[in-house]
């Protein structure tokens, strides 16, 4: 049953009454706050808005707070930054490095400028893989200067034209996942808690992965001769809505660590970016789990 | 100094050329640059 009532009204119902199920939405207040009756009580019920029905990794974008702790956005898709390698006319990549398994259900890769006819800033596109060097290179590049997270791409536009000419990935440092973190969403003592994990080539060169906070580094962490990095942590405002600090990694015994402090703004909305870069082009990394929690306060 | 280019640009090309130690960061369609005191502090193995 749905039922329509005034704060007033609602507060005052009779609940021997009221069916288990009832939803209410209060008319008298905004955002017209909605209840459903379970267990001989009143429950919020939140729904997802249609427009995110399509994309559904993210989660409460409108920039009301909310006051109990809910995930922001949550990927298992991979993304990450290609070898050297050569994308045929036909759309066929061929990696001159093997990834770590055959991403048969796909992944999306970064691949540098003219790779890809046409294309002149370098992109992300979504291929799917037959081994761990061959696949197929999709149309529809993503650009990560705008939100990303990682979902199930679609073939639908065809395979890409490649240059059919030897690329050479670049070695800077590079966006793969783009998540806006709504205006007024911590508080003054609210926090992001994020995980994110990854893998790369195990060499001796270095694989930096690097989260940033609109536009200001946050994370740094660089790994050489291991295979896979697991992060957790903790972005908190430090009782000021334009001050927070973000946690580090393990302690290491004997040494001071110095506290991540940035200045953003948290009653605007702010990106919070995770990218990564190769020391040598002919590696990758591949970020394959993403989960960004908030903490209001 | 941060300076920001849109990427694949012949200007942002010629920065990333320049000798003077940087840090570029390869956001999408934009091409950041750090040179002098913005440069991110070193990596380190956590």
């Amino acid at each position: 049953m749905r039922i329509y009532k005034t704060r007033y009204d609602f507060e005052n119902l009779d609940q021997s009454e009221i069916f288990p199920g009832t939803i209410c939405t209060i008319t008298d207040e905004v955002d017209n706050p909605t209840y459903i009756y379970q267990n001989s009580i009143w429950n919020a019920f939140v729904t997802v808005p249609q427009s995110e029905e399509a994309n559904p990794t993210t989660f409460n974008t409108n920039s009301t707070q909310r006051t109990f702790p809910y995930i922001l956005a949550q990927s298992g898709v991979p993304v990450g930054i290609a070898p050297n390698g050569t994308i045929a006319t036909n759309g066929a990549v061929t990696l001159g490095t093997a990834l770590p398994t055959t991403y048969s259900g796909g992944i999306w890769l970064r691949f540098p400028a003219n790779a890809v006819v046409g294309d002149s800033t370098g992109g992300i596109y979504w291929c799917v893989m037959s081994s761990t060097t061959v696949g197929t290179v999709y149309a529809g590049k993503i650009d990560t200067a705008s939100e990303f997270v990682p979902y199930i791409g679609s073939t639908a536009g065809g395979a890409v034209t490649g240059s059919n000419s030897a690329y050479t990935q670049d070695t800077s440092e590079i966006t793969l996942v783009n998540v806006t973190v709504p205006a007024n969403t911590l508080g003054a003592y609210g926090s992001l808690l994020w995980q994110a994990n990854y893998l790369f080539t195990n060499s001796a060169n270095n694989k930096t992965m690097q989260q940033r906070l609109d536009g200001t580094s946050i994370s740094i962490v660089t790994r050489t001769t291991t295979a896979n990095q697991s992060l957790c942590r903790r972005t908190q405002n430090c009782g000021l809505t334009n001050r927070q600090t973000t946690t580090l990694g393990e302690e290491v015994n004997g040494t001071a660590s110095s506290p991540s402090i940035t200045t953003k703004d948290t009653t605007t909305s702010l990106g919070l970016t995770f990218s990564a870069q190769l020391a040598t082009a002919t590696e990758f990394i591949i970020f394959y789990s993403l989960t960004i929690e908030v903490l209001p306060s | 100094m941060i300076a920001t280019y849109t990427s694949g640009s012949p200007e942002a090309l010629a920065a990333i050329a320049e000798p003077e130690p940087k840090h570029v960061w390869i956001h999408g369609s934009i091409t950041y640059v750090y040179t002098g005191e913005d440069i991110p502090s070193l990596p380190s193995e956590d």
